[in-house]
């Protein structure tokens, strides 16, 4: 849509419209500088605080978009893992170090031969490993998605993840866990993950906290995995020596924002009408709307306090009537806002399961909530052509090694050759973004609540 | 002049000639028009390869940087790597893909049981209208080193299982089989129109001076098929750098980027992922160039031997 430069009144950006073509085309002149919009606002100033929409000031310093809210749902990432089998083949412990968790792997594998155990779910379009893929990593203190940039606290630079020594041995068990085909021997290749996941004794992937389910998941086609349950591992008690940074281990603090934008066409004949729409978008009554439906339908009152219909709830997702759907238009609220009806929905079909599942998040989201913003958040940063154009291949490239490295390809010493030459190629990509952010007003940084160093 | 005259048809002539062309030319029209608006006309856009093009500043107001794009792309290690796969890739297809619906449409023709050769070329076409995302789950279930039928075979016989897709000496190889697997069918069709088209008192004369069926090949059938293939070879040839991207892309992986990332993956993830329309605008103008140098030099020494050419 943007390629073709011909663009409806209001535009929804997201992914990589998000983050690098919308604003672009804001910098282009394709959309209308909300500013003023925004000073006079009814509904949206009462959603998004001037501190968000700092946030996402241009590099011009007007603001193109109105962002989305992202609040009140679990924050960090961390496993998420069979439980029934933590039950099942750990005495209902989770594991508590890297190593209780290859031994987990191990056990399960000895009991289901058949097991997949560690699967993969391949991303062609940059970083190979994913969710299963990601696990090993997880507990070697890296992020959830792989392949990018992370904060060296203690020399206040980036660095990809790749060249890290937490990386290189991640990687030496994960060619330990392929070998002992406790890692899918297709992982290079595997593309149906959502498939392996419920029919092969997948034990954990890395996710957000935000994704555990609240509800049961339930298979027709596959009855033995309803009995599957899904849910955030205890953090570790302890992570392996060669690990820097444990404290942001579960993920760093996030801006409150989340990557969706809602702009004004410069085309658009009436923006005042267009602002007016996106008024609306920010109202309560639109919310609830959006939330809960319709009284009646969607949920009743009982004792004062909203109860959700559950039947409406349960409808498939293809139902014209399904109510879920309009969660969609809480672009300028934030879809955490549906958080409050799916616990209520959940706790009314299973209150011991949904229990649970909420309460397997909290201990990743008291850690993540304490630890800081760390640079990476510092907004207005625009990659150069170069950056841009090689970021990709960068990805790719150390998929390749990596791969090659875990099916024993590659040799010790032409793995660690390998990296060398990579960071030779690509590091200028961190040393880009590190110059940006050593030279943004640290001032300007802290009252963001950004901080460059763990002290 | 006066031999131009003499060569002109009478008026009534002139007339009927014009009547029949102009109902020609209205026949023609539709695709002209369809060849007019989808490969003339973006011939407009080719001047984002000299801009750094934004599409809302237009190709009139975005800024020109020359040959910029050019210089990037061509002093890039990462260009030359996709263009030697592309090279390599291409020429297996020439060699084989190409030549696969020629024997295959010369052995149909010698099946005498008319009820088996049609199940068998109808059976043969079907591949043809699967899309890549399928063939690619099909070939990579068939080649799986867990469970896949070619690694259960060869179990059989004690071969370990071989994760044949993720191995960079047999991935060129996959690409080509299945390429010949998907389009045989397909492709020979043109061929099968040639061959039915020769005179069978040819073969008759033939067989009566004595020949045998390898001979009736050799000397009719195939200089019979010869206009066509040296049209669709010469076709081939133009488009030897239009490796597909779908058949690539849905068979590729990590661990064989080294040796099956082609120029249509290449300019993927620059121009839908990264957005750089100009860049990649560049690349596929120079493809198309180097396309039409190919063209233009295997027309001439097609003419030059064999006479045969396409203008």
């Amino acid at each position: 849509m943007i390629a073709g430069g011909d663009l409806p009144d209001i535009v929804h950006a997201i992914g990589t419209s998000y983050s690098t073509t919308a604003p672009e085309a804001a910098r282009d002149g394709a959309f209308v500088n909300i500013g003023e919009y925004y000073a006079n606002s009814r509904n949206v100033k009462n959603v998004i605080t001037e501190e968000m929409m700092e946030w996402v000031k241009e590099t011009d310093g007007n603001n193109y978009f109105v962002p989305m809210k992202y609040q009140g749902l679990p924050e960090g990432s961390w496993l998420i893992a069979r439980y029934d089998l933590v039950e099942q083949y750990n005495n209902g412990e989770w594991p508590k170090t890297m190593e209780e968790w290859v031994s987990f792997f191990q056990t399960v594998k000895e009991n289901i031969p058949d097991a997949l155990v560690l699967s993969n779910r391949l991303n062609k379009s940059g970083y190979a490993l994913t969710y299963g893929g990601r696990v090993v990593y997880r507990l070697f203190g890296l992020p959830s998605d792989g392949g990018g940039l992370i904060w060296d606290w203690d020399n206040q630079k980036f660095e990809n993840e790749f060249v890290t020594e937490e990386y290189k041995e991640a990687t030496k068990v994960m060619k330990d866990l392929y070998e002992q085909g406790i890692l899918d021997p297709e992982f290079a290749t595997t593309e149906d993950w959502f498939d392996n996941k419920k029919t092969k004794n997948v034990v954990a992937e890395s996710n957000a906290a935000n994704q555990v389910l609240l509800t049961r998941t339930t298979y027709d086609d596959y009855p033995e995995a309803n009995s599957q349950e899904w849910r955030m591992a205890d953090p570790l008690t302890e992570f392996p020596d060669v690990v820097r940074y444990p404290e942001v281990a579960y993920g760093t603090l996030t801006n409150g924002l989340s990557g969706h934008a809602m702009y004004i066409s410069a085309s658009c004949e009436n923006p005042d009408r267009a602002w007016d729409v996106l008024e609306v978008m920010a109202s309560e009554d639109f919310r609830d709307l959006c939330v809960w439906g319709l009284e009646g339908y969607s949920y009743e009152v009982v004792d004062g306090e909203k109860v959700p219909i559950v039947e409406v709830f349960n409808l498939d997702a293809t139902d014209p009537n399904v109510f879920r759907w309009q969660r969609q238009f809480l672009t300028i609220w934030g879809f955490p806002s549906y958080r409050e009806y799916d616990e209520a929905v959940a706790k009314l079909q299973d209150e011991e399961f949904a229990t649970a599942q909420i309460e397997s998040t909290e201990a990743v989201d008291e850690i993540a909530s304490n630890t800081p913003m760390d640079p990476s958040k510092i907004p207005g940063y625009i990659a150069s052509d170069d950056v841009n154009r090689k970021d990709t291949e960068g990805k790719a490239a150390m998929s390749t090694i990596t791969c090659n490295y875990i099916m024993g390809r590659m040799s010790d010493a032409d793995f660690d050759q390998a990296i060398a030459d990579w960071e030779a190629e690509y590091g200028f990509i961190a040393e880009e973004k590190t110059e940006y952010v050593n030279s943004y007003d640290k001032d300007e940084a802290a009252a963001l609540g950004i901080r460059y160093t763990l002290d | 002049m006066a031999k131009a005259k003499e060569l002109m048809p009478e008026k009534g002539m002139r007339v009927r000639n014009w009547k029949t062309s102009m109902t020609l030319t209205v026949l023609m029209l539709p695709a002209m028009i369809l060849l007019a608006v989808f490969n003339y006309g973006p011939l407009f856009g080719l001047l984002m390869a000299f801009q750094d093009y934004s599409p809302f500043k237009g190709v009139f107001n975005s800024p020109w940087v020359g040959f910029d794009n050019f210089v990037w792309f061509l002093t890039d290690a990462k260009f030359w790597q996709v263009f030697r796969n592309t090279v390599i890739i291409a020429f297996y297809d020439l060699i084989f893909c190409f030549t696969a619906p020629i024997i295959f449409a010369i052995l149909a023709n010698e099946i005498r049981n008319m009820a088996f050769k049609r199940v068998m070329q109808t059976i043969s076409y079907l591949p043809h209208f699967l899309s890549w995302v399928v063939i690619g789950g099909l070939v990579r279930s068939l080649l799986s080193p867990t469970s896949g039928l070619v690694n259960n075979i060869l179990g059989v016989f004690g071969v370990e299982p071989i994760y044949f897709i993720t191995e960079a000496s047999m991935f060129r190889p996959i690409l080509v089989i299945t390429n010949i697997w998907a389009s045989v069918g397909w492709s020979s069709i043109l061929y099968f129109s040639v061959i039915s088209g020769i005179d069978v008192q040819l073969y008759e004369a033939a067989m009566i001076d004595g020949a045998g069926r390898i001979k009736q090949t050799w000397h009719i059938t195939l200089p019979g098929m010869a206009s066509m293939i040296v049209l669709l070879l010469l076709l081939q040839i133009a488009g030897m750098f239009n490796v597909g991207f779908d058949r690539v892309y849905n068979l590729y992986n990590p661990t064989v980027y080294e040796v099956g990332d082609v120029i249509s993956t290449y300019t993927y993830r620059l121009g839908i992922e990264q957005h750089e329309y100009s860049l990649t605008t560049a690349i596929t103008l120079t493809q198309s160039v180097l396309g039409t140098i190919l063209l233009v030099s295997a027309n001439f020494i097609s003419g030059e031997i064999a006479g045969l050419g396409l203008y």
